[in-house]
């Protein structure tokens, strides 16, 4: 066998270097030749090398390389090697002196044992171009004509600097990073019953960092180990799935379909019901309104009752926000509860507070990568039932979980929707352009316009309006306008309700009536309980923690400790699902196997067994 | 038949034995020999540091499992048969699924590991979405009224 390489021109413009084996003696059979070549499907070995040369990613292929030759390349073999390569990359013979290998062989007659041997080798590629293996050649015949041999091992393109002076500091862990390893096994048997059944496979193994062993060609140097590795070195994992259909199809982004609250829908004022933004000053304005003293002296008997309702109820909510709408505020204009505008009875002057412009508001809160991109430890332990990722919402969402394996190393984003009716929002994780998520909050307190104190006033003020005759007086501002007509929807005496159906707060009454204390009337009794029951609560503030929160989302992550002990994979090995010839464990390691098909080993039934189980129970190549 | 005595100190479940070569004498079947399970008598000298032999007829290598002195200058070997090295070359050849592998590139770190060890200790950390806070200003209310 003789030791080439081959350059390989990736679509990038990157050449990847290949070492391979050229042989001769082993593939005389005719047989051999005209069935194709090789007993793995053509197609696959295609597929697995598509995938690989696609991805910056590790990969364990097993890769046919046969060639029929006389020991050298030729345009014969080169086109074999085409048949591996799709039209997207280029091929190239070449014969790199900067790269170096390092590799061990065994090799032996399979029922002669004598005839087995082994050795290791390192230096420059070059030196070994051309250089035969030792060629087996035993003559050993126990079934018959029978004769059987293998010869197995690894060659690993190294970089440079894993040389010092001249040897080869060999770490099987440290130097394969980033290397391409070929581990080679051949095995022919031919004679009675056995003839044609020559293959050669090959497994490339190559670590995460190929792009830096390229570079090592050139004299760049190569990453060691990333010291955040708990496996330390650690690396990426060899392939996993199953080339599933991979329906990732998806309707439009989403996500950008989400309301923005500004503009869609527009209540904001509509006839029915108007929003203000009021402040403090306005609101006390209101309360004054609604039972102050100034205003409760001018209160008529007759009106008492009706526009006590009609006031409370024309208030729709009040609701308090932990943030600043003053971006959404839109026009100044009187408040006008129904049909009367407020009065700021101190100031004997019409309310006014701007109207909120907007249905609805979005705030996106931007995106944060959960996590890293590979993920922490980049193992199983990263998913759930190990790593527990949860999004913090404001505004009484609280924690949410998140799917470690739907946005591990993925980058989220997060925007709140609210609407300013009763002070809910609606948070929207996305993922993309893809929403996975959407969690309910309340952001706005609602604040009881009245309540039980309020309302046994209000009772008592109908009392005293009823036992004392006093009318209820509004005066626009700043002119006091002469007491209107009485109308026939008078309820009271010497009170017209008739201005206060009309469409401006016009109403007058006897100004010298705006005086006294409508809480006096609590003392002439007679309460209208009716009155009461009419009182409505227009919030609680059961709802209203909104403020009290972190009022901005984060990402909490709860990860496990992992504590791996020195050499683990020595005791242990890592868990693994690939299918390979157990030479594939590679010199000196563990491992074990799941199922394994003892073809071709002629050994007796107990011995099989007893193969079987160490194999499963572990051994070391 | 021909017997070729080994040390090896390595572990038993190693495949592939790196053997260091102690003794070669020849001896014969004690009655009835099992091929699995040889007990050969051979004469020589103090044969006690052997652990491991090679019998060629039987083409197969093999524990000492019992190491018996005769009498001066006889030994019984007893043994059994190390089918890790008699078949290296063809158990390498063989397909498998590997379940657990040293070599790295065999694993697939995404498959649970029931054998990794894994504390309760809980690693915590917080991240604040890149949008950063609301700007809050001062706190609003929203008065909606019906008109």
């Amino acid at each position: 066998m003789q030791i080439r390489t081959l350059g390989i021109t990736l679509a990038d413009g990157q050449i990847i270097r290949v070492p391979f084996i050229v042989s001769s003696s082993l593939y005389n059979s005719t047989d051999f030749i005209s069935n194709n070549y090789s007993k793995i499907d053509d197609a696959e070995i295609e597929s697995l090398f598509n995938s690989f040369f696609s991805g910056n990613r590790a990969f364990v292929r097993t890769l046919p390389i046969i060639y029929y030759d006389d020991g050298l390349l030729n345009e014969y073999s080169i086109e074999r090697l085409k048949h591996f390569f799709p039209n997207s990359y280029s091929f190239s013979y070449d014969d790199p002196t900067l790269i170096k290998i390092f590799g061990n062989y065994t090799w032996g007659a399979l029922i002669d044992g004598n005839d087995n041997v082994g050795g290791r080798f390192y230096g420059n590629v070059n030196d070994y171009i051309g250089q035969q293996f030792p060629v087996i050649n035993s003559d050993y015949n126990r079934y018959g004509n029978d004769k059987s041999f293998s010869c197995s091992g690894t060659i690993s393109v190294i970089p440079d600097d894993a040389v010092v002076n001249d040897e080869l500091v060999f770490n099987s862990e440290i130097f394969h990073r980033g290397m391409i390893t070929l581990h080679f096994g051949v095995s022919h048997r031919y004679g009675n019953g056995y003839t044609d059944t020559t293959w050669l496979s090959f497994i490339i193994s190559e670590g995460p960092k190929y792009s830096s062993l390229l570079d090592s060609a050139t004299g760049t140097k190569v990453p060691i180990y990333n010291p955040d590795d708990p496996y330390n070195p650690g690396g990426y994992t060899g392939p996993e799935g199953g080339n599933g259909s991979y329906d990732d199809g998806t309707s439009d982004d989403i996500a950008s379909k989400l309301p923005n609250g500004s503009t869609e829908n527009d209540t904001s004022s509509n006839g029915l019901f108007t929003r203000y933004i009021v402040n403090s000053s306005q609101l006390s304005a209101l309360g004054d309104f609604l039972w102050a003293d100034t205003a409760g002296g001018a209160l008529q008997l007759g009106l008492a009752q009706q526009l006590f309702g009609q006031i409370s109820d024309s208030i729709i909510s009040l609701v308090s926000y932990p943030f600043s709408l003053a971006d959404m505020a839109g026009q100044v204009q009187p408040i006008r509860l129904g049909c009367l505008a407020l009065l700021d009875i101190s100031e004997m002057s019409i309310v006014s507070a701007p109207v909120l412009n907007v249905n609805g508001y979005q705030h996106d809160w931007g995106t944060i990568q959960v996590g890293t991109s590979p993920t922490y430890f980049d193992n199983f332990i990263d998913y759930s039932g190990h790593t527990k990722i949860s999004l913090y919402l404001p505004w009484g969402t609280g924690f949410v979980d998140l799917d470690p394996a739907e946005v591990n190393g993925k980058v989220i984003g997060v925007k709140t929707n609210f609407e300013f009716s009763k002070g809910t929002c609606v948070h929207t994780v996305t993922l993309g352009g893809h929403v996975i998520g959407t969690y309910s909050g309340v952001c706005g307190k609602q604040l009881p316009i009245t309540s039980g104190s309020p309302a046994l006033g209000a009772a008592a003020l109908a009392g005293a309006a009823v036992a004392s005759g006093v009318g209820l007086s509004f005066a626009p501002v700043p002119q006091p306008t002469p007491p209107a007509a009485p109308s026939t929807n008078a309820i009271g005496p010497g009170t017209s309700i008739g201005p206060w159906l009309g469409s401006t707060p016009s109403i007058q009454t006897n100004p010298a009536r705006l005086t006294g204390d409508w809480r006096r009337g609590a003392r002439v009794g007679n309460l209208l309980s009716s009155m009461a029951s009419r009182v409505s609560r227009s919030g609680s503030f059961q709802e209203g923690n909104a403020g009290l929160g972190i009022q901005q989302p984060f990402l909490v992550y709860a990860r496990p400790d992992m504590k791996v002990p020195k050499d683990y994979a020595h005791f242990h090995g890592y868990p693994s699902n690939i299918t390979g010839t157990v030479s594939a464990a590679g010199s000196g390691n563990y491992f074990e196997v799941g199922e394994v098909h003892l073809d071709g080993v002629p050994c007796t039934d107990v011995e099989g067994a007893e193969i079987d189980a160490i194999l499963k129970g572990g051994a070391i190549w | 038949m021909n017997i070729t005595g080994y040390i090896y100190s390595g572990e038993p479940n190693r495949i592939n034995k790196e053997l260091e070569l102690a003794f070669t004498f020849t001896g014969k079947a004690r009655n009835e020999c099992s091929v699995l399970n040889p007990t050969i008598l051979v004469e020589s000298g103090n044969i006690s540091a052997m652990n491991y032999f090679y019998i060629s007829d039987f083409g197969r290598y093999y524990y000492v499992t019992e190491l018996t002195c005769v009498r001066e200058g006889v030994w019984a070997i007893s043994g059994h048969v190390d089918v890790l090295m008699t078949y290296a070359g063809a158990i390498g050849s063989c397909p498998c699924i590997f379940s657990r592998a040293e070599n790295k590139q065999l694993a697939n770190l995404y498959l649970p590991d029931d054998r990794l060890n894994i504390t309760s200790k809980q690693v915590i950390r917080q991240n604040f979405l890149s949008g950063g806070a609301m700007d809050i200003g001062e706190p609003s209310m929203i008065l909606t009224v019906a008109g």
